[in-house]
């Protein structure tokens, strides 16, 4: 089975700074996959290469979907419309707006109104809204927050606010999913919950997923394979059984005696 | 659905019930002129307060240039219906269609521009169509187009400025709509989530320009008389205010800021003298006293209000 995403010798440089340097990897359909390292290892600028905020400084990166295409000359919201969705490390919600809306917003590419039928409310206006309404209740029932689905999202707790972010990012019905921190500031509770969730998610819609992740509960628990990224290079991939038992790693985290 | 239906007719029967009576008030003459001429200049501020207001409290982009979409709306239509002796509905649709289309070639190159740097581009561009007409012969330069015919009466003015109000009401309350707000709220989340943020940044720049455009034809087909200089820099802030004061992201808000603020400048007409340092003081004092969330702070403070009280109280005690 072909790959989903590859990144083929990839590379990211900020002037001198190699923030990522010639990285490969492969991510298949289904599986769950970890991305660790330590801070400033570069994981959250791989994301935001596969995404598209940042542009690849060398090599080459490309979705396997309906069709093959090259992430490094697709927009944000191009590489979002074509199925990559993505939560962020410092929670990025809309804050004033309701729990509801922030996930209304994501739908909107999924809207089958147009222009002339926003303006004047139309039928088809109606028809669409209802159906959006439908879904991102569905989803927040799913995700436990169709209860506060009402307040402004910067009301609630921080575990929500995360969960939150992770519903506004299945409203675009992605193929891959990367979670960037899923579990920063929770309670051992929330988090087991958490993992129970990710799975969950994962087999109900149909979903490949790649997290970054501190928590080893996390990391160790649901991922199949776990690359380890340090200082921008790819320094291990493996099960997590091997990574726990791999010295560069071991090394990349503790140091050396 | 049935409550939609309601809150609907009730609306309809108040909007039909304003338009008659000061319909009445008008053609029996209990209007004065003067009292008419600003309660058309209030309707023309609503237009422009409502449609700056989708650009700047809805999608937070900052433009200080809506008197620039005002005064082409105003030239084409005073041109169309004085020189071309054009029927005033295609001079209104034309002009409304001509400042969008100038949005739109503006938008395109500025809105990659953020906060300040937005500002000022938006703001040269008002200057420069104010300077064009002040250098073209042909529409009266600096002296401006006089005996202008007047075709704007209250059917026109009242059915343009309810058709904004609801038409940027409807927008909003869109999908269209909320991608317009969640470029306001985060601009990268909004990206990540698919929206095209430039394509909804000019968009939002066309309608408000659009409505601007509207609000220009129906002051030049009121008001005979047209001069570069009433679509300057101070025009622009103007429509800001209106729509800082009423509450940036709030279509009631401008309805009110507009009106309030053109009651005023009516009511300070008569001390021209101190009208100025007046109006000054008391935007001063209604940004001071009145900030955002009204209802959050009148909470906030009763209970300050109550807990000093108590606080008082226990002094006492102790004495």
């Amino acid at each position: 089975m072909p790959p989903l995403l590859t990144a083929n010798d990839i590379s990211k440089n900020f002037g001198g700074l190699n923030a990522i340097a010639n990285v490969n990897i492969e991510i298949h359909s289904g599986e769950i996959v970890g991305l660790i390292g330590p801070n400033g290892a570069g994981k959250t600028t791989l994301f935001n290469l596969i995404t598209g905020v940042y542009v690849p400084s060398g090599g080459t990166l490309r979705l396997h979907g309906e069709v093959d295409v090259d992430l490094a000359k697709a927009s944000p919201h191009e590489i979002a419309a074509l199925g990559i969705a993505r939560t962020f490390q410092n929670i990025r919600l809309f804050k004033e707006m309701s729990v509801l809306d922030n996930v209304l917003v994501a739908y909107h590419i999924h809207v089958n109104y147009n222009l002339l039928d926003a303006f004047f409310h139309t039928p088809a206006y109606a028809r669409g809204e209802a159906e959006l309404y439908k879904n991102a209740v569905e989803l927040l029932n799913i995700l436990g927050l169709a209860d506060k689905k009402d307040l402004p999202a910067k009301n609630l707790p921080y575990g929500e606010q995360r969960r939150l972010e992770i519903a506004r990012a299945l409203a675009l019905k992605p193929k891959l999913l990367l979670l960037d921190e899923p579990a920063a500031g929770m309670n051992p509770q929330e988090t087991a919950e958490l993992i129970k969730l990710i799975s969950w998610l994962r087999d109900k819609f149909g979903l490949t997923i790649l997290l970054i992740e501190h928590d080893m509960s996390v990391v160790m628990g649901i991922c199949q394979r776990i690359y380890v990224l340090d200082y921008g290079r790819l320094i291990a991939e493996g099960t997590p059984n091997e990574i726990k038992n791999n010295p560069l790693v071991i090394k990349a985290y503790l140091g050396e005696e | 659905m049935g409550k939609m239906h309601n809150s609907f007719w009730r609306n309809t029967i108040i909007l039909a019930v304003l338009f008659t009576v000061i319909q009445l008030l008008i053609s029996t003459g209990l209007m004065d002129q003067h009292l008419q001429l600003n309660l058309f200049l209030l309707c023309i501020n609503i237009i422009l307060a409502v449609s700056l207001n989708l650009i700047t409290g809805f999608t937070g982009q900052f433009s200080l240039g809506h008197a620039g979409f005002m005064a082409i709306g105003a030239y084409i239509s005073a041109v169309m219906t004085l020189k071309l002796n054009l029927p005033f509905p295609l001079a209104i649709v034309t002009s409304a269609i001509a400042a969008a289309i100038v949005g739109i070639l503006v938008g395109i190159p500025t809105l990659r521009l953020r906060g300040d740097y937005l500002a000022i581009a938006t703001l040269g561009l008002s200057e420069i169509i104010r300077i064009i007409a002040l250098n073209i012969d042909y529409i009266g330069g600096a002296s401006g187009l006089a005996d202008i015919p007047r075709y704007v009466n209250w059917p026109w003015i009242f059915a343009m400025t309810v058709a904004t109000v609801i038409i940027i009401y409807n927008f909003i309350h869109s999908s269209y709509g909320r991608a317009c707000i969640a470029i306001r709220e985060d601009d990268i989340a909004a990206e990540a989530v698919g929206i095209n943020i430039t394509r909804y940044k000019i968009l939002a720049f066309t309608i408000g320009a659009f409505f601007a455009g509207i609000a220009g034809s129906l002051y030049a087909n009121y008001f005979y008389f047209l001069k570069p200089n009433a679509f300057g820099f101070m025009k622009s802030i103007d429509i800001l205010v209106m729509v800082v004061f009423g509450g940036l992201g709030s279509i009631t808000g401008s309805i009110v800021g507009a009106a309030a603020l053109t009651l005023l400048s009516m009511a300070l007409q008569d001390l021209p003298t101190i009208r100025m340092i007046l109006y000054a003081i008391l935007l001063l004092a209604i940004m001071l006293y009145r900030p955002q969330g009204l209802l959050g702070n009148a909470e906030i403070s009763w209970k300050l209000l109550k807990k000093r009280g108590d606080k008082d109280a226990t002094t006492i005690n102790r004495k």
